[in-house]
């Protein structure tokens, strides 16, 4: 069994956004020996539109607030996030609070007005950080009792797992270790040009057209390849390629509804959890083409 | 005419990772480079160039910085490593200080606005709450208009569970604290800046 | 060739192409012993694979030639091809250096007649030609090769097709018995003019080389070019043939980026502009557009680049491009940038893009095997007194007439060392 510290997000949240994420995941965990401890009554990381409303010093007091929770809840253990810009924002307060003594000293004196301190010292993870460099893709596919055999799967990596900080020293431009998680799985990772190309991100909500284009972008580099489902590991990616499909094709006349899964649905599917572990039964685009595996 | 270097000093200082702008060698990649690149006034490495220039206004008032979706591609492309996505939500952020944003700009209003003043108000987002305040931005009647257009959507979501239709969630247990924080942090950063000025 | 006989004052040239070659006659005619090694079947370097050369745009066969009509001519120089540095020991003046020689297959009788490679049906990667075309498993690697006997293809010398060519061989040439060897000798000083290679255009993956079928790079180009190359001097597209009527020139393609190569490397702009007039003179309908950082026309050549920016088909655009795509349908890559003149983002259309990639050391890959040898971030070798002297694009990205000049320089360096240390 190993432990760490976990940061949820808001999208993780019951009810939120990326509830199938959060289910899956906690499946997934379950499945493969991983105890993960919840930080108690954690906030928001700001995301990656915080910067305007909080500028630099209070936007990264919210990463550092959930830094002196873990501490004083957990300890040094590794801190592990599922979503991308909660890891990023994290990572990102994390390398300045740990290089820069100005930046440890102010949020610091903005900790104590919360009765909180944190002298640095914990890691924060990515989970895909922790299934490749602590499990390993041979462990994870020692572990497929229902091989996804046939299924064609379009890798979306997206941005902020990927750029600028990159996941298990992969390459920005082509990286390999979700393609390498869909094979695990026993499915078939298909080239996607658009593999790493952005959806929007939170400017889905206030420039949704323009938005709409970059989603129609990659659902088409997605089924020209002959995808049957896409997967990424980010729930913002995953939540508007998935959930504008309707709107993608009113604005450009196009006909796609392709399944939308996270790779963690993809792993407790093909480790024999089934359909409602792998929290598939809440997609909004049905999976169904994943439901022999169920 | 000489060059007047005041405002490209100001970014320096007071801008987030705006020193960092000296070291642009205008080759133009990052333009290239961002999804929303077409839809930009003025391309990051542009903007760059006005500030080295001293167009103050044209910097701050551009809609450009609001164009940025965080995808990091600019900065790991840079053949020189500026990290311009921290340049450019810096100089955003700096266009707000300043009062030069455009406060039509649907992504100024939506992250200075909206997004922050949800999270200030719990200590964490929701989501239902997030995108009705957004819609009703513009009035009780865009509102309705946004909500029917994006009821599809909506359903499908609450339909699954990926949407709490109820738009109300309580604050954070230690959120008097979290408060205070926050306000802390600000007061820290603007006395940082006065003390640079 | 030469009595091969390694005294103290023997010096050791390690490269066999301009550079080399240089330090290697220079050396020799002045009267002292070298030995001249290369890790490839013949001589000539990168110079040889070039269509036309910097700084009177000569074809490398006149050079070189002269070079080679002087080591014939000389009987202090010994030269080993397919042989390589493994180990340098001792100090000036007495350095023990181990050399691995891999086996040709062909003797030295080889008259170069072309009999063995016309019956010869195996084709194999032809380094050569960069990629752009195959060779027979037994050959010469171009017209003018020196030394001109032929070589084999070490993957080819074990088939049953290499057992029926030994018979083919009018003078019994061939020899697939042949084994590696190691060569131990004794030289005074060493002369480092391992030269460089191509930057990995593939690893500059927004521009899709390896991935679009018509972006293609610098060296490849010159190979189009070259009468003695695969289209025999045509220059056409990879995917379909077509003549190319619209090409563009992506300078510091992978170079002056923390991303690729960090530094300049001197010869590309030079080089763009050269391959541009290749364009304009063989179609006189022809368009070329040039995208830089900045024009670096190093030394004595602005006057080239007046001439080429006389050419009002010939257009410069200021931008370093952001990616290539490619139109599927047609194969046609389209470079995609801001122009940083006019703020324009464009998205171009063209027949051909060529990337002008920079100069990786080879020392970089392939350092010298020795203590004391101080290299730079970029691996290019440093002279600062350690057991080799650099020269040429071992030390740093120079053009063929800067390369002769150091290797010259180092030919005078390895002498004093020589006759200094181990003085008799």
């Amino acid at each position: 069994m190993k432990e760490y510290t976990f940061y949820p997000g808001c999208s993780s949240e019951k009810g939120a956004s990326a509830a199938n994420m959060e289910n899956s995941v906690h499946a997934m965990c379950q499945m493969l020996g991983i105890k993960l401890h919840e930080i108690d009554d954690w906030n928001c990381c700001s995301a990656s539109i915080g910067y305007a409303g909080g500028g630099e010093l209070p936007r990264m007091a919210l990463s550092a607030r959930n830094f002196a929770l873990a501490k004083k809840q957990f300890g040094n253990r590794d801190l592990v996030a599922t979503c991308a810009a909660c890891w990023l924002g994290m990572r990102e307060t994390h390398e300045r609070l740990e290089e820069d003594q100005q930046v440890k000293a102010d949020l610091n004196e903005a900790l104590q007005a919360a009765g909180l301190s944190y002298d640095g010292g914990i890691k924060t993870r990515h989970m895909v950080e922790v299934l490749i460099e602590d499990f390993g893709f041979d462990a994870l596919k020692a572990k497929v009792t229902k091989p996804l055999t046939g299924i064609k799967v379009a890798g979306y990596v997206g941005c902020q797992t990927n750029r600028p900080f990159g996941v298990a020293g992969d390459n920005f431009e082509n990286p390999q270790y979700l393609d390498k998680m869909t094979e695990a799985c026993g499915a078939t990772a298909v080239p996607f040009e658009k593999k790493v190309a952005c959806c929007g991100g939170a400017l889905a909500f206030s420039e949704n057209e323009k938005s709409c284009a970059l989603i129609r972008d990659i659902l088409q580099s997605a089924v020209d390849n002959g995808a049957d489902v896409i997967s990424t590991p980010c729930p913002v990616c995953q939540l508007n390629v998935e959930v504008y499909q309707d709107k993608v094709n009113k604005m450009f006349g196009t006909r796609f509804r392709i399944p939308v899964v996270y790779y963690s649905q993809l792993f407790v599917l093909a480790w024999g959890g089934g359909w409602q572990k792998a929290a598939l039964h809440q997609q909004v685009v049905p999976a169904d083409v994943l439901k022999k595996f169920a | 005419m000489a060059y007047d270097l005041s405002f490209a000093r100001e970014v320096y200082k007071n801008s987030e990772m705006g020193h960092w702008i000296k070291m642009c060698m205008q080759c133009g990649v990052c333009a290239g480079s961002c999804p929303l690149g077409p839809h930009w006034e003025h391309s990051p490495r542009q903007l760059f160039q006005m500030v080295r220039a001293g167009k103050k206004e044209e910097v701050l008032k551009s809609s450009s910085m609001w164009m940025c979706t965080s995808c990091y591609n600019c900065i790991v492309r840079c053949p020189r490593h500026l990290p311009i996505t921290h340049i450019v939500h810096g100089l955003a952020r700096y266009a707000m200080e300043q009062g030069m944003a455009n406060p039509q700009q649907p992504t100024h209003r939506f992250a200075s606005k909206v997004f922050w003043e949800n999270i200030v108000a719990t200590g964490r987002v929701g989501e239902a709450g997030l995108t009705m305040k957004l819609y009703f931005l513009d009035g009780l009647g865009a509102g309705i208009r946004m909500g029917l257009e994006m009821k599809d959507v909506a359903l499908g979501m609450v339909k699954t569970g990926r949407l709490n239709p109820i738009p109300f969630r309580g604050k954070i247990k230690g959120y008097a604290g979290f408060q205070a924080m926050l306000q802390k942090a600000a007061a820290i950063e603007s006395k940082h800046k006065e003390a640079k000025a | 060739m030469a009595d091969g006989k390694a005294t103290g004052q023997t010096i050791l040239v390690v490269g066999g192409g301009l550079t080399g070659l240089t330090a290697a006659v220079e050396s020799a005619e002045v009267g002292h012993h070298v030995i001249l090694l290369e890790k490839e079947p013949q001589l000539g370097g990168r110079v040889s694979q070039h269509n036309k050369y910097f700084p009177k745009l000569c074809s490398p066969s006149c050079g070189l030639e002269i070079n080679y009509q002087r080591i014939r001519n000389n009987p202090r120089i010994t030269v080993h091809t397919l042989a390589e540095v493994t180990k340098i020991e001792g100090q000036a003046g007495n350095y023990r250096v181990s050399v691995r020689k891999a086996p040709r297959f062909v003797s030295d009788k080889c008259t170069a007649c072309g009999d063995c490679s016309r019956a010869c049906s195996t084709e194999v990667e032809d380094p050569f030609n960069l990629g752009t075309a195959k060779a027979k498993a037994i050959r010469n690697a171009h017209a003018f090769a020196f030394p001109s006997h032929y070589f084999m293809d070490p993957g080819f010398a074990g088939s049953e097709e290499a057992r029926k060519l030994v018979e083919v061989c009018p003078v019994g040439a061939i020899e697939l018995d042949q084994q590696a060897e190691t060569l131990e000798l004794s030289v005074g000083s060493i002369v480092w003019a391992t030269g460089w290679k191509p930057y990995d255009a593939e690893k500059i993956r927004p521009y899709g080389f390896g991935r679009h079928a018509n972006v293609t790079t610098n060296m490849r180009f010159e190979r189009l070019a070259s009468p003695f190359g695969p289209t025999q001097g045509k220059l056409v597209r990879p995917s379909d043939g077509k003549e190319v009527r619209k090409v563009a020139f992506v300078q510091c393609a992978g170079s002056r980026d923390h991303n690729y190569l960090a530094f300049c490397s001197r010869i590309c702009c030079l080089a763009s502009m050269k391959q541009a007039t290749y364009v304009r003179e063989q179609y006189p309908d022809s368009e070329v557009t040039i995208y830089y950082i900045d024009l670096r026309a190093m030394d004595r050549y602005e006057a080239f680049l007046k001439k080429v920016e006389a050419d009002s088909q010939i257009r410069w655009t200021k931008s370093k491009p952001a990616r290539i795509d490619e139109d599927p349908a047609t194969k046609d890559p389209v470079v995609v940038g801001e122009d940083t003149l006019t703020g324009v983002r464009y998205a171009e259309r063209y027949d051909l893009v060529v990337l002008a990639t920079g100069m990786e050391p080879m020392s970089s890959s392939a350092k010298p095997p020795a203590d004391g040898v101080t290299q730079d971030a970029y691996g290019f070798v440093v002279n600062d007194g350690g057991p080799v002297i650099a020269c040429g694009c071992s030390a740093g990205p120079v053009d063929v007439a800067s390369s002769v000049q150091t290797g010259t320089a180092a030919a005078l360096k390895a002498i004093q060392t020589a006759l200094k240390a181990g003085g008799r």
